[in-house]
């Protein structure tokens, strides 16, 4: 088995430890760090991704999972740096005003990040302005909102109107996600995206960064 | 002649799996007291920090006053019915009927403390006020639910790297839970309402493997002793159930509640798999309640009535609560449904 793959699968079961070592070894072997990063690391949480998504493996597997991602990141993060290596793309994420509920929101960030996404984590209860500013100061693609309740669901709503205010709703895509909230919801209120699950919502930031 | 049920029984009946006259109905909690009747059950002046400024006699009055408020709430009379502090001065609510609760949710001031004043007063009252008419419900859960967005990684991480760790917490918790539930049923609750959240909408948040070690044992536990002890026991959980039902099933509560739809949780399908084991309350669904159509809070509750109800052990409930935000005449209209549907021929 290659380092890389021994870097994927170890990252899967979580052995953080493991992860940063075997990171450190493929560095000295030579291995460029950009191939550590997709072909081990964003390769392992791919894997997770897809077996969240089909209820295989279940949250902590992933929390850990992303634990072990981060230990190999570090090791990466000052030579990706050096090399001038951009994130895939930049979204800011939170949960929308009057809103306290952070674990889809928290999920959704970590799996973004494990597919070589750099995310703003605005936290939770954040106001259309503070999304709407973060993504013209930040330069974001994509703003993510999300809310677990449908007394506050009404918030994606307006902050689709503070980007249009703003005059950034041709430039930033807007994802909608959360218990209460569906495509038709999407539709209604004029956002770019909705996914079901954190694995999805991953896979369409991608999607809606590169363009597509 | 025909035996006279006290709602009581038929609680009682439904929870172990037999078919009473007719089908219970109960909430968790209710939190739309000042829209339907115009009364708060609030008394800041009750809690803890508060209450030492008052005397015995001033506590004792004002305990006597919210139990009168709740006997109004979850009674079947009307305000003029109780009078005193459950009469709001609004005609049209004072005259409406209680929400004729079987089991009734007890959360005074202090409510998990028997042996604090406002406990004693307010329950002995509502007593007076009820005998053994219905059963009072409270709290009573003591196993790991899902943590909240920060604690999550912690968790994670413990399960991982400490997982004796975490058994050996989850061994003390159901511990003090039994301990906390025998002072309850000894100061008057008859169920246990086992609140800790175990799923989201798209499953559990642990494996069902994680969930058999560092769960299903010690609900287990605090099901059999509450049992044992005389108690009547509840499971509620959010979310989809669905991978670790039977974990929850053979924990051995009386009934399963929330059985979420909006999680996918199809009672029908529930009671043909599970209804010979444990009852089920729940199941209407709380999205249609809040942002649904007519059509569809009227099919949810005539699902659950006639799905559920279907040969007993079930109590007619919301797949939450009814929360401040819900409108109330939606709330009504499942009631209306459920007083027309209730009766077993």
């Amino acid at each position: 088995m290659s380092i890389l793959n021994e870097i994927s699968e170890n990252l899967q079961k979580g052995k953080a430890k493991v992860v940063k070592e075997l990171v450190e070894k493929a560095v000295s072997d030579g291995i460029a760090a950009t191939d550590i990063l997709n072909e081990g690391l964003i390769a392992g949480m791919n894997v997770v991704g897809e077996k969240f998504k089909n209820n295989e493996v279940y949250v902590p597997e992933v929390l850990i999972a992303a634990r072990a991602m981060n230990m190999g990141s570090q090791v990466l993060k000052p030579l990706l740096v050096a090399q001038g290596v951009k994130a895939t793309g930049k979204v800011c994420i939170g949960t929308v005003q009057g809103d306290l509920h952070d674990i889809g929101k928290n999920l959704v960030k970590m799996m973004m990040e494990g597919k070589g996404l750099e995310v703003i984590d605005l936290g939770t209860d954040v106001s259309p302005e503070t999304y709407v500013n973060t993504a013209i100061e930040q330069g974001c693609q994509v703003i993510c909102c999300s809310a677990l309740l449908t007394t506050t669901m009404g918030v994606m709503a307006d902050v689709v109107k503070a980007a249009e205010a703003a005059g950034i709703r041709d430039k930033v895509k807007i994802m909608i996600g959360g218990a209460p909230v569906t495509d038709d919801y999407r539709a209604q209120i004029g956002a770019d995206a909705y996914t079901s699950d954190a694995a999805s919502a991953a896979d369409m930031a991608i999607k809606l960064c590169a363009g597509v | 002649m025909a035996k006279i049920w006290t709602p009581a029984e038929r609680a009682k009946t439904a929870l172990t799996l037999g078919k009473p006259d007719e089908i219970p109905t109960f909430e968790l909690d209710f939190f739309l007291w000042e829209e339907l009747f115009g009364i708060s059950r609030e008394d800041p002046l009750l809690e803890h920090d508060q209450s030492c400024k008052l005397s015995l006699a001033e506590i004792e009055k004002r305990s006597y006053d919210l139990a009168d408020k709740y006997a109004r709430v979850y009674g079947s009379g009307t305000a003029y019915d109780i009078g005193g502090a459950a009469i709001s001065g609004d005609p049209e609510k004072d005259s409406r009927p209680g929400l004729d609760y079987y089991i009734i949710p007890v959360y005074s001031p202090g409510w998990w403390e028997p042996d604090y004043p406002v406990t004693k007063f307010f329950r002995k009252r509502l007593r007076e006020h009820f005998g053994d008419t219905r059963l009072f419900g409270c709290h009573g859960d003591g196993t790991y639910s899902i943590p909240s967005g920060t604690d999550m990684y912690g968790f994670a991480y413990r399960i991982a790297d400490e997982p004796e760790e975490v058994i050996a917490q989850a061994e003390r918790m159901a511990y003090e839970a039994v301990e906390r539930n025998k002072r309850q049923h000894q100061a008057g609750v008859d169920v246990m309402l086992l609140c800790d959240d175990y799923c989201y909408n798209s499953g559990p948040f642990l494996s069902p493997e994680m969930f058999d070690t560092f769960i299903t044992p010690f609900l287990t536990k605090i099901c059999k002793e509450s049992r044992e002890d005389g108690l009547y026991v509840i499971k509620h959980t959010d979310g989809n159930i669905m991978p670790i039902i039977d974990s929850l099933v053979s924990a051995g509560p009386h009934a399963l509640h929330s059985l979420d739809p909006m999680a996918g949780v199809d009672i029908r399908e529930v009671k043909r798999l599970y209804g010979d084991k444990v009852a089920l309350c729940g199941n209407v669904h709380c999205a249609a309640l809040q942002t649904g159509t007519d059509d569809e809070v009227r099919h949810s509750a005539e699902y659950c009535l006639t799905y559920g109800g279907e040969g007993g052990g079930y109590i007619f409930a919301t797949s939450n609560v009814p929360f401040k935000g819900m409108p109330p005449h939606r709330y009504d209209m499942i009631l209306d449904i459920w007083r027309k549907m209730r009766r077993y021929n």
